[in-house]
């Protein structure tokens, strides 16, 4: 996996040195270096990307204005040689902070993180979670949260580790809205949430303590996805 | 036989971040002497016309660069200076202190003049 990347810092050497490291990882792209927030807004309007190295302190618009200038952000590593932003990189919810100068170790922690919140982000228009109706209520419930779907006929029951909701609707249904990377149909009556299989026997997942039959069409790809995901 | 930086540098940062990479240390010792020579100019004109925001913008900038060339001390100093110019209405409040970073930064360009000679020589 290489994520495609830009620097954004105003001092050369460090934009050099940013970018030696992302070439001597193989882990990251990197598609244009900016030496302000102005140039790289504008390659940004035509370019996407899935990650930034950007400066805090800069002429003109600093790191921050920069971050209020983008709608869709992508993984954002902020560089500075001050940690007195580092309340405010938080608050951007940047995926890590680095102070310069920066050294290689640290750089591929932050490069971990990055690739790791990359994996688990949504993909564009893909929902986070789902509104139900449930014994009359709308609930929301957080596709984090769910560890399986059980399709019933016409109703599906989502099973969280909290609470159980029963639906009207399909498995069919839920199949074409779930995320496509962390779930997956195992069987004609269950859609799981990868992340939350605690153990795989011969046709059989355990979900918290719940066994799941897994069909032989569908092991395939669930081994896949549990060495992928 | 590896290359050895002179005990005055943070031996131990230069060495995390080059390695053995004699050559990309002699590039950076190279871009060094040619920005923040051309840089440390701007900042002393900015002294003499008590540009005090400019030289605070110039030092923030120069700053990370000692540090990759294993000046870390006066990427310390200098922050110290950079703290002194947000509370400071010119550069005369600020004198003494500028004026022994001054010529501790023009002492390090000699140093690393010195070491640059040392890499292009090695083998």
């Amino acid at each position: 996996m290489k994520l495609k990347c830009i620097i954004v810092d105003d001092e050369p050497l460090s934009r050099n040195f940013l970018k030696r490291f992302c070439e001597k990882s193989e882990r990251a792209d990197v598609k244009g270096t900016f030496a302000n927030a102005t140039d790289a807004i504008l390659y940004l309007e035509s370019n996407e990307v899935e990650l930034i190295f950007l400066d805090v302190e800069m002429p003109g618009i600093n790191g921050f204005q920069m971050l209020d200038h983008l709608s869709n952000l992508p993984e954002v590593i902020m560089t500075t040689s001050k940690t007195d932003y580092a309340f405010t990189a938080f608050e951007y919810n940047v995926t890590d902070f680095l102070k310069k100068p920066v050294d290689y170790n640290r750089f591929i922690d932050a490069l971990n993180k990055a690739e790791e919140s990359y994996k688990n982000k949504p993909a564009p228009g893909e929902k986070r979670d789902i509104v139900i109706k449930s014994n009359g209520d709308y609930v929301r419930i957080d596709y984090d949260d769910i560890l399986y779907v059980e399709g019933m006929g016409d109703y599906v029951k989502y099973v969280t580790p909290d609470k159980t909701y029963i639906t009207h609707s399909t498995l069919r249904a839920v199949e074409d809205t779930v995320c496509k990377t962390n779930f997956l149909k195992v069987h004609r009556s269950y859609i799981v949430n990868i992340k939350k299989i605690n153990q795989l026997t011969d046709n059989n997942i355990n979900i918290n303590g719940v066994n799941i039959p897994v069909s032989k069409s569908n092991k395939a790809e669930l081994l896949e996805k549990l060495r992928t995901t | 036989m590896p290359f050895a930086f002179d005990t005055k540098l943070d031996q131990t940062f230069l060495e995390s971040l080059y390695g053995d990479d004699v050559q990309y240390a002699q590039e950076v010792f190279e871009g060094f002497l040619a920005d923040t020579k051309n840089e440390f100019e701007k900042i002393k004109s900015d002294y003499r016309q008590n540009a005090v925001k400019n030289m605070r913008q110039k030092l923030h900038k120069i700053k990370p660069t000692f540090s990759f060339v294993g000046l870390t001390a006066l990427s310390e100093k200098t922050e110290t200076i950079i703290a002194a110019c947000d509370v400071s209405a010119n550069t005369r409040e600020i004198e003494p202190a500028c004026s022994v970073l001054f010529k501790e930064i023009e002492d390090s360009f000699l140093l690393i003049e010195t070491e640059l000679i040392k890499m292009r020589n090695h083998t």
